[in-house]
């Protein structure tokens, strides 16, 4: 800006990420954890732990799914029915209800409430209801959407940081002389010299997954946040654009009067298995069952193609036969922007890949905490000579704000997260707005941290919410044997790897918090070399 | 030391920079070229964008979505020329031009007729 191009990149860098960095992190944080967000779910629902063996073939449990409705649900419009897979092992059914006859259409509810029943498909007995909460949805739903506020503006304000970050990302790349070197340089305990080897080694390592993550994650909002394609071809018509961009559906048909038998689903399954190469079906709507125009829609497992737009096939309900392939395909750019998104959310990825993933974003957590740490790390020295100088008599303002927000935006955020699964298993199982009451302790302990790091910005506030956090972390195996979940020695035994994992990377994570809050107190690290311990 | 030149590492006590981070010119300056960024940028973006969609020789809606996927690219870039440029004034300017060229182009697709 003043100097050279390079100066002023690195300047615009700064500027960028540090605004709204600590947004950034919540976002990175609370984006990660989705990748395990089935996973998440299923061990904040303990009850579902005792469906985990499920070794059922794809027929036998659909035709217990299709039993179950049409007991159950046999005048509604739609079921939905969710295969079990490796990641929950449980069965789904779910319905519409049918309308209520002759009901004035102003006088009903504006939100339909489904009706669903979750099955263990070896077994078939009803799973007892699980516990009330939005389990791993609410980080998935935090990471774009935030909380307490219109989803609208949580989705600008992240899309905001999201094009921040894009900008930071791509003015550190261009500031960069030796990105290559970089790679294998860290030297440790030299004060601000480690702390940007450290945040250019979690940026370079996973540099193409933090363009990926963050160019995709504004491709699958871009048609809110850039409207102005749509507008110049579609004008008003946006739904024409949306029935163009995943493939009309034509469902909502009305029911005719005229009755006929659902033909049995399973012969359906297998026919689509087997056009699919023998992967499996994951998720399956039935229109109008029991009426003459019925129809099914199959949709292949997620996990075996890495675009969103998943394959999908339609069945005619009553004779069974396949229908000529329904759904317009995209050209080239509708087919990249599927990728794109299905590159976002991961959810193509095998075991293996998405634990890849899992770093990688843990890796551009690091990225954004130790770039908010640098800017206090670079900003102290200055403050302190000044002060030495006599020109000022306390630390200013905004190192101190900085300070405070980056003990409550990182080290806080770190706490809020294990109290939320602590207060999933605590809080009573039964009554009303249990779901909201998890997620207000998870904002209270969040809120009360932030508060004792703005008041307090010191190096041993910084050991007590790392240590406080690690242990919360640490010990939620321990507190999900207790509290009626699979403990580890169950769900190794049994072979169910979600709850296991989960157990295991919060054990992990949790030492590591708690190696953390150790080291900061270990001599070995220079003063200076802290945010916030200066001060 | 070569990965963030504006701040060199370590610092040497002696040589403090120029503090011009504090006059009103210099704020005055940072403001306008956010203006410019954030604002000016969208605005060349969605330009950017509504003139490729209607450009592209694609079906409709594979040309919306190429068209916004480039928009995406283009904002950053704007906002990145912004900060580049070497006063405000050029700032606005490059922005501005840039944004005649688009709405040039963009009226001619709709005189002559584009996919849509």
């Amino acid at each position: 800006m003043k100097e050279g191009f390079r100066q002023s990149m690195a300047w615009l860098h700064t500027w960028s990420g540090l605004l709204v960095g600590w947004i950034l992190f919540m976002v990175f944080a609370a984006g990660t954890a989705s990748y395990f967000r089935d996973e998440i779910t299923l061990w904040m629902k303990p009850e579902l732990h005792a469906a985990a063996p499920a070794r059922v073939s794809q027929a036998e449990a659909i035709d217990l799914a299709q039993k179950t409705l049409e007991q159950r649900a046999g005048s509604s419009r739609r079921w939905f029915i969710t295969m079990p897979s490796a990641r929950n092992p449980a069965l789904e059914a779910g319905w519409v209800p049918a309308p209520a006859r002759g009901a004035d259409p102003q006088a009903r509810p504006k939100r339909r409430t489904f009706g669903s029943i979750t099955l263990a498909p070896a077994t078939g007995k009803e799973l007892g209801k699980a516990r009330a909460t939005r389990g791993g949805d609410f980080f998935f739903r935090l990471h774009f959407d935030l909380h307490y506020m219109s989803a609208l503006w949580g989705r600008w304000i992240v899309g905001f940081c999201a094009m921040s970050m894009l900008v930071a990302i791509l003015s550190g790349i261009v500031t960069h002389k030796r990105i290559f070197k970089d790679f294998f340089t860290f030297r440790p305990a030299r004060g601000q010299r480690s702390w940007l080897d450290a945040h250019n080694l979690s940026a370079v390592l996973a540099l193409p997954y933090h363009l990926m993550i963050t160019y995709t994650g504004l491709v699958t909002l871009m048609f809110m946040y850039l409207p102005a394609g749509v507008q110049a071809v579609y004008h008003d018509r946006t739904d024409a654009f949306y029935a163009d961009l995943n493939g009309g559906p034509a469902a909502d048909a009305k029911p005719s009067p005229q009755l006929a038998p659902l033909a049995p689903l399973g012969p359906m399954l297998d026919e689509a298995s087997r056009i699919w190469h023998g992967a499996p079906v994951g998720r399956i709507t039935v229109n109008h069952p029991g009426r003459a125009n019925a129809s099914v829609n199959l949709v292949l497992q997620e996990g075996r193609d890495m675009t969103q737009h998943l394959p999908n096939l339609s069945f005619d309900g009553v004779t069974g036969k396949r229908m000529s392939g329904a759904g317009a395909e995209g050209g080239g750019a509708v087919q990249a922007r599927g990728v794109m998104y299905g590159l976002h959310v991961g959810r193509f990825a095998d075991p293996l890949l998405r634990a890849l993933f899992f770093l990688s974003g843990l890796a551009g957590c690091a990225m954004v905490a130790t770039g908010l740490l640098m800017w206090a790390v670079k900003e102290r020295p200055k403050h302190l000579k000044a002060r030495q100088d006599g020109k000022v008599a306390k630390v200013g303002l905004g190192l101190r704000l900085v300070d405070g927000l980056n003990l409550g935006g990182i080290a806080g955020l770190l706490l809020a997260m294990p109290v939320l699964f602590w207060a999933n298993r605590l809080l009573p199982s039964g009554g009303t707005g249990r779901a909201d009451l998890e997620i207000a302790c998870f904002f209270t302990a969040w809120g009360v941290a932030a508060l004792a790091g703005l008041a307090c910005p010191a190096r041993w506030m910084w050991r007590v919410q790392l240590a406080i956090g690690g242990l919360l972390f640490a010990a939620l195996p321990l507190l999900n044997a207790a509290t009626g979940g699979a403990g580890l020695a169950a769900s190794l035994k049994n072979g169910l790897w979600a709850v296991a994992g989960f157990d295991l990377v919060s054990l992990l994570l949790g030492m590591l918090l708690l190696y953390a809050a150790y080291r900061l107190g270990s001599r070995s690290v220079p003063r200076a070399r802290l945010a916030g311990s200066a001060a | 030391m070569h990965s963030i030149p504006a701040d060199p590492l370590p610092p040497s006590p002696h040589k403090a920079r120029p503090r011009a981070a504090a006059s009103p010119a210099y704020r005055a300056g940072v403001a306008a070229r956010a203006i410019a960024a954030i604002g000016g940028g969208y605005l060349l973006a969605a330009l950017s964008t509504r003139a490729l969609a209607l450009a592209l020789p694609l079906s409709p809606v594979d040309s919306v979505v190429a068209a916004t996927l480039t928009g995406l690219v283009v904002y950053p870039c704007a906002i990145m020329w912004c900060f580049a440029a070497a006063s405000a004034a050029r700032a606005w300017l490059g922005l501005a031009g840039a944004s005649a060229l688009v709405a040039i182009v963009l009226l001619l697709v709709r005189t002559f007729g584009g996919a849509a």
